[in-house]
This record gives C-alpha cells, structure tokens and sequence, in this order.
C-alpha cells in the first residue's frame, strides 16, 4: 500500500496515469472526501499511511536472547580506583595502567564492568596488555569478547602469528617471529629461513637479533652459516649472539685466537707479617700480528675507527667475542682479581675488549669490577643493567648517584631495568638524585611506594621555586594516584 | 550539616573530561591558600598561575558555583576541586564565618531570587494580551503565505516525479529552506533542509523522504485550517513552524512540581552554539520534560543539571501536547537514580508513543524511560527487547552499544531511550544502580 504510493510518486503524477492505491479502511476514512488533484491525493494518502504505520508498529518476536554472562568471581574495585583507572586509559598512561591491573589481580578486584570496552580495547592496541588485562575481566569481561572480534586475542580475531610473519609489516612481523620463537624455537628457525633470501639485509639483522629469545646451541648451524652473508652487519649480528654459546665453533674459535695472545700471571701473596710485598696478578699481552681471513669472516672489522692503532683494534675485538666467563674458567681467579690484575700498556684494550663482551652476554660478577675502573660506561647496553641482581642494585644506584643524578637518559633507562624499584633502591635514587633530573624522568612509576610521600615531600617544597610547575603536577597526580590505588585496594 | 556529594557525583557535574581531569588536580590541599565552610556554603582560595588567589565560593543546596578565575567553563575546574576535596577529606576544611566576597555573592542571589518571583508578575501585568495575541496572529498569516509557496514546490516535485530527487543537489533546497526563513518559519525551513539530507541518503532514501513530504504535506494542511484546530494542537503547529512562545506567555501558565529524574543528557554542536537536550521524568505525574538550554562557543549553560540526580522543583510545559518544558524553579537534591520506572512492555511504551503522535503527528522523536529491557545485539543489527519477548530494533553505534552490552551483561536493563516510529535509540542505561549515558560526548575544545 505505502509502496503502491512510493511508486507513484517515484514516477510522477503529471502524466495523469496514476491510479488511486488502495487504503485500508480505517486510512481511507479520514482522508478529505472532496475531489482534488491526483498530486494532492498522493501527498494526503501518504501522510495518513505513515502515520498509520508509525501508530501501529508491532513488536517483533523470535529475536533470540544470548546466553548471560556468568556472575563475576571478584567483587568491584571501589569506584575510587575505578575513576583512576578511567583516566589512567584516557590519558593512556601505560606503566600506571600496568600497576593498576596488577594491584587488580593480587587483590582479586574487578574493574566495573563499564570499563570493560576500554580495557579490552587498550589491550587490542598494546600486546603487552593481553595477558594482564585478561586476567581481570572477569566473567562478564569475558562474554563480552564475543561481540568485538577484536577482544578475541587467541580466537579467530587475531590472525595466527604464522600468517603475520607472511603477510605483516615489518614491526607485526618481528612480533610474530619472537612469538613464535617463544613457544616454538625451532619453528621459528625454519620461517626465517623460508624468507632469508628475498629480505633485505637489515630486515635480516633484525630477524637474527630475534633469536636471542630461547637462544641455544640448536641454532649455532644457522647462526654459523651466517657469517658467509654479504652484509657486514648480519655477520655481527650472528657473532653478537654465538659468543653467548660457549660451546659454539666460533666461540672456540676466538677463544683458540685469543688464548696465546693474552695469558694470566697469578700474583704471589706477601709474607704474613707483611715483611715482603706480594706481587700483584698480572696479564701479559701479545698483539696479533694480522687480520687474517677467518678473522673478517667471523665479524672483527679491520680499520679501527679511532686513532688506535689496528692491532691493538683487533686484539680488543678477538676479547670482546670471547665468553667472559672463558677467563674464570681458564685461570681458576675470579672476576675482580681478572680485572684488578695490572694490564700493563694495554689495560685499555683489556677493559673495552671486556666491556664489549659484557654487553653481548652479562655477568653478574664482572659488573662492579669493571665498574671500578670503567665507570658508568658498563651499562652501555640495558642488558648489563638487567643482570644486576636484585641484592645489589640499591648499592649499584648508589654508586652511580653522580651519572644518575645529571642524567635523565641514564636515569630512565636504568628505571626501565630496573622496573619496579624495591624499597632500599628507591630510597637510595631520593638520597642521590637532583630533583630536576628526578622529575623529567619516568622515575614517578617505578619507586616503591614506601618512598612515595618522601618523593612528593621534595617535590612540593621544590614547587615553590616555581619552575615547571605544570610537570610538577604532573608527576605529583601521578605519585598520588599511586598512592590512592595502593589504599583502595588494600581495602 | 554539610550536605556530602560523592566525588562520583562531582564528576558528573563537570561539562567535559578535560574539567574532570584539571578539577582533580586541584583536588589537593596545598593548592589552596585558604578552605572554608558553614555548612550552607563552602568557599576556598585557590592560588593559580597569577598572583591573587581565585576566590571560588558554592552554595551548596542547588549546588551554584562562583569563582573569580576567567573560565567559561561551568562548573570551572576550581569548584570541581573544591567539592572534590569536600567528598575525600571534608575534615580539611575549617567550619567557620563567611568572609565579606562569599556573604556579597549570597546576598546578590538572593535579591535575584526575589526577584524572580516577583518579576514575572509585573511584566505580565505590563504586557498586553491582545497585542500579544494580534503579534502571533500576524506571523501565522505571514508563514501562511510562505507555506502556500512550500505546497506549490511540494506540488512540483510530485507531479515531476521523485525519482528525479538526488540530482537536484544542495541548493535546490537550500534555496526553499531560505524561503522558509524569510517568511518566519524557521522550523519549516529545517525541515526541508532535512529533506534535502534525506533525498542524498543513499539506498533506500525513497521512503524516508516520501514520508518526510507527507507530513510537511500534512503541515500545510493543519495551516489551511488553522481556525478550525483545537488550541493544544495549534501550539503544535505553531512550535513546528518556529513561531517561538515567549518567556512572558510561559510566565502565565501553571506549573508542575515534582521529582525530576534527569535520566538522559545530549549535548550537540550546531555551528559555534551548544544545544543541551536534558529530559526529564516526573516520578509523581509520569510525564516526560524536555528541557533544552543554549550556549554560544564555550560559554557555560544557565543551569547545571546532572543526568543521574533527582531535582525537585517546578517545570512548566510549553503550550501544546509535546514535551518541551522551560526550569522554574528546580533544585538538586541528594538522591541519584538508582533504576528507572519507566515503561515494562513494548506494546505499552509503543500506546505512549501512538498517543503522542495522534495529538501531534510532527512528533519527531519521544524520549521514554524502559524498565528490564533486554539489548540484544545480532549480527550486526541491535534489539531491544522487553521481558515478553517483544523487540524493536535499536539504532545504536557499535561503540555505544559496547558499552550498554558490557553492564547489561546480556540481562535486562533500565533505559531512557528515544524513539521516532521505526527505531529506539538508548541515549542512557541505569545498571547495577549506576546511570550510565550512552549518548556520543562532544569534546570541547581546550581554550
């Protein structure tokens, strides 16, 4: 009937070929019974019609209800740590976001559930947010992921990480292969392998720099067949990882290069009543004499790019790819008798040689030794920051207070290692660092919180000097939202 | 006593996210020189970026806010603060004497007060009836003749044909709606502008557009034979074509005082001008109210109300059957909605609706409370379903309906929703005892 007049009125009424619809009684009892225009008669027939229609909509049946989500097993955080958490992903403070789901799950609170879509989508944006956020959405969280594809992070929603590494871009694709590599080593082995030929040499760099994950001598053949590539850089980066596997041909292989050139010379201890010196632990050093083939293949590069001179270049290099713990192992002394003992004219290519080594594969007990005569340039690379053990990172903070206290780069990237401070290495970055490096780091999401109030105390009697005053509040919302979710969920 | 809002409550009062952030920023004790109360007000000096303090004072029975700073923003984030510190840490703040600035601001409001009681007397008093009643009747003859002109061009385009409609393009309309303006509709000028969107809609606009005409048609006809219309439904009429009623002719009509339910809150941006749409629900009359309030750029709206609170107070109706009403007297209380009692069954919420457009048949959408409605999202379309079974369909974006599936948790629900003949759109959800607004928030631009 409505679409007898649609039609109608879709062709026009000039040509007088309309023909008058049908109404249903009750319409057509209202309309004005007078003769007028067939254009007048369509435009009334039609406003009775969709009136008609509007009045007397009928409800539809047979819509099937989903199953309802199961009660939750948590009860509720408390609407103040749910009002945090709004902002914290509003603003998408991620390390704060971190805390929050972690404070979640100890104390076994639930986010209300009208948080819930913003969670699951911070989570589908940030893979580091899977496994934490699904551990607190609960019941009605979980039901939920039906109806978003992309909340399913291990259904269909999310392509497997086979199909990323093949058709991805190159950041999916170096997620896809650590993935891989995590569960499945080997497998991971055999997808770089599949592409080694077509990627470019960099992508190839990044590729192997993967392998780190689970590394182990299973991959020494691929590493090794490595070094005949092309790209320089490739060959460092196999050599970068098989000098962490002291079993590895090209370990042995340094280590045969290295060991008649550098020789240990245990010290003698001095007579108990200290009537004669003892004579201190030396090296003696012999400089290789070139840089043969085998050398180049395995990643030591000939020109030295300071003003040492080459030899002194290569030896260093040959003593960077050797295990550190060849040393110990060699010599039956421990790390800081190695590294105490006198280098004579070249200490200098002792320590850097070592220094290199120690950024490849950290050792927690060189660490300080080559501290004491390298200084903060140790951790160089964060891996070295991230061997410190726990038990001596308060007394490492302390010795770096100097670095740490100037450096916001150092300072956050120690953080970063670190994350989360425990309460005697907090207190100890407070002691040490100055306040305008303390507040244009990320140091507000990682100290304990036992150093909290002591942190907010400095940093609002130092307000009043007035500079930076917006970051100031910055970071003291921060520190005091810290604050709060600790007491709400304590509750 | 200090009447306590929650900080949960104070949240809600803030005009946008970017206020609720700066308002808990300052939620903090050292930022203020100097923290007071009485119980009926509480003031407080807030040291800002200049040298003198901000002086920011709020009574707290409506709640009114007033601060010194040069915010457009209302409440500004200084009284968002304020009342934030009054919920967390009332005991920060010293019960003591107003000082001279917070006592001259109560004594200025409640001159106004009176004056607002006695005002609309006198200018009544002073206003002329028939002047008036000759005023009104001067514009219905002028938008007469200019609705003659609309039912030609209506006439026009039927004859033509429809299917010749989407070629015709912007100005085609645009041209007609100006007509509209000049001859003192502008209400129908927004309806052929609308359509005008409609003929470009894409598939399926046949329909929609059709009926779109039909009822301007209808409109047309209501003109022709004004006379002869029932009173209600010529303030129908007249409120379509836009001829406004002044505040005056409001001033003279009853009120309705009840307890207000704010169950849903719209704000849209129409060029530089915000329009507020907050409605209403009389828990003792059960009638739906419409308040709108405007404001230009960031300005603040004249009255603050918080969707999810209980007013008291007095509404009056604008004349005719629909459900735009005008604040008079109307003040926050306490309470906060906890459920709807709203409408249980579709086939009585869809008599509500067939009601209302009987009396009114330009009726574009009607806003109604919907008690345990189960929604139900199939595929890519969404339902609304009530405890029988009966379903409308639900005009709802994906985001929006995340949010409303994640607290229903796929059980029944209450929902203030709007409907206009075809769908329900949910602007609001009350769940597990929170109100939760479903309607897009427009994100004010940070001065």
């Amino acid at each position: 009937m409505m679409e007898d007049l649609i039609s109608t009125a879709l062709l026009g009424t000039r040509g007088g070929t309309a023909r008058a619809a049908v109404m249903p009684e009750d319409v057509a009892s209202v309309l004005p019974s007078e003769a007028a225009d067939a254009d007048e008669r369509l435009l009334d027939s039609a406003a009775a019609m969709t009136l008609y229609a509007r009045a007397g909509v009928i409800p539809r049946e047979g819509i099937e209800l989903p199953s309802p989500a199961g009660t939750d097993q948590w009860t509720a955080c408390t609407p103040v740590a749910a009002a945090i958490l709004a902002r914290i992903c509003e603003e998408a403070m991620h390390p704060l976001l971190l805390e929050w789901l972690e404070f979640a799950a100890r104390a076994e609170r639930r986010p209300p559930h009208w948080m819930l879509p913003k969670l699951l989508d911070a989570a589908a944006g940030r893979r580091a947010l899977r496994v934490p956020v699904s551990a607190i959405i609960d019941e009605r969280g979980r039901w939920l992921t039906q109806f978003n594809l992309k909340w399913q992070f291990t259904g269909a929603g999310d392509q497997p990480p086979v199909e990323r590494w093949q058709l991805g871009n190159r950041q999916q694709r170096g997620e896809a292969l650590r993935e891989v590599r995590a569960c499945d080593p080997a497998l991971a082995r055999e997808l770089l392998a599949r592409t080694w030929g077509e990627d470019a040499a960099e992508l190839r760099v990044e590729w192997i720099e993967c392998l780190l994950v689970n590394l182990s001598d299973a991959d020494e053949p691929f590493l090794e067949s490595c070094f005949e590539d092309r790209s320089v850089r490739v060959r460092e980066a196999a050599a970068n990882l098989l000098c962490r596997l002291p079993e590895s041909r090209f370990a042995q292989r340094m280590v045969a290069r290295v060991s008649p050139l550098v020789t240990f010379r245990i010290g003698a201890a001095g007579s108990v009543l200290k009537l004669t010196r003892g004579k201190k632990a030396s090296w003696n050093v012999a400089l290789p004499e070139a840089c043969d083939k085998g050398m180049l293949r395995d990643g030591v590069s000939e020109k030295p790019g300071s003003s040492m001179g080459p030899k002194q270049w290569w030896l260093q290099q040959l003593i960077g790819f050797v295990p550190l713990d060849h040393w110990t192992r060699s010599t039956g002394a421990n790390a800081a008798e190695l590294v105490g003992a006198n280098g004579g004219e070249f200490a200098a290519v002792l320590t850097h040689g070592w220094l290199a080594a120690l950024a490849r594969r950290p050792i927690a007990e060189w660490i300080e030794p080559l501290m004491d005569v390298a200084g903060p340039d140790v951790f160089q690379s964060p891996g070295v920051l991230q061997a410190v053990p726990l038990e001596a990172r308060s007394k490492m903070m302390k010795l770096l207070s100097s670095r740490v206290a100037q450096n916001v780069y150092f300072l956050n990237q120690l953080i970063e290692a670190w994350r989360p401070l425990d309460p005697p290495t907090s207190s100890q970055l407070l002691d040490g660092v100055d306040l305008h490096t303390l507040l244009l780091s990320e140091a507000h999401f990682a100290l304990h919180a036992s150093s909290i109030s002591r942190c907010e105390g400095m940093l609002t009697g130092w307000n009043k000097a007035g500079e930076h005053p917006r970051r100031v509040d910055q970071v003291l919302a921060i520190l005091s939202m810290r604050r709060t979710l600790r007491q709400e969920f304590t509750r | 006593m200090l009447r306590a809002f929650s900080s949960d409550e104070v949240l809600r009062m803030a005009p946008d996210a970017n206020s609720a952030k700066s308002g808990q920023e300052l939620a903090q004790i050292r930022k203020w020189v100097s923290l007071g109360s009485d119980g009926e007000a509480v003031w407080g000096e807030c040291q800002g970026s200049g040298a003198k303090p901000y002086q920011v004072q709020i009574a707290l029975t409506e709640p009114a806010f007033k601060c010194s700073c040069p915010s457009r923003k209302f409440p500004c984030k200084h009284g968002l603060g304020l009342l934030l510190i009054l919920a967390a840490t009332p005991e920060a703040i010293a019960v003591g004497l107003r000082p001279d600035w917070v006592n001259d601001w109560f004594a200025m409001r409640a001159t106004k007060a009176a004056k607002a009681v006695e005002g609309p007397k006198k200018k009544a008093a002073a206003s002329d009836p028939t002047a008036q009643a000759k005023r009104r009747e001067q514009r219905i003859e002028r938008a007469n003749a200019g609705l003659g002109n609309l039912s030609t061009w209506m006439r026009d385009l039927v004859q033509g044909g429809l299917g010749a409609v989407p070629s015709k393009g912007f100005a085609f309309f645009d041209g007609q709606a100006r007509r509209m303006v000049d001859a003192q509709a502008p209400g129908v000028a927004r309806l052929v502008r609308k359509l005008g969107s409609l003929a470009s809609c894409g598939a399926g606009w046949q329909r929609e557009f059709f009926e779109q005409l039909a009822l301007m048609h209808l409109l047309t006809r209501a003109v022709d034979r004004f006379e002869e219309l029932p009173d209600a439904m010529r303030a129908d009429v007249e409120s379509v074509i836009g001829v406004t009623t002044a505040t005056d002719d409001l001033a003279e009509l009853p009120g309705v005082t009840d307890r207000w339910q704010v169950i849903a809150q719209e704000t849209e941006l129409e060029e530089r001008l915000r329009v507020q749409r907050t409605w209403l629900f009389g828990v003792e009359s059960r009638r739906m109210a419409l308040v709108l309030q405007f404001a230009h750029g960031s300005a603040r709206f004249e009255s603050t109300l918080s969707p999810g609170t209980v007013l008291q107070g007095e509404l009056v109706y604008y004349p005719g059957s629909g459900q735009r009403a005008a604040l008079r007297t109307v003040t926050a209380t306490a309470e906060t909605l906890s459920s709807l009692d709203g409408w249980a069954l579709m086939k009585d919420m869809l008599d509500v609706y067939s009601a209302a457009i009987a009396a009114n048949p330009w009726i574009e959408e009607l806003c109604i409370p919907l008690k345990k409605m189960t929604p139900v999202k199939q595929g890519s379309a969404w339902f609304v379903l009530d405890a029988t079974g009966a379903a409308l369909p639900a005009a709802i974006r994906d985001v929006d309906g995340c949010d409303l599936l994640a607290v229903s948790g796929g059980r029944p629900v209450d929902l203030a929703a709007s409907y206009d003949g075809r769908a329900l759109r949910p602007l609001a959800v009350v769940a597990e005892g929170d109100w939760l607004s479903l309607a897009p928030a427009i994100e004010e631009a940070t001065r």
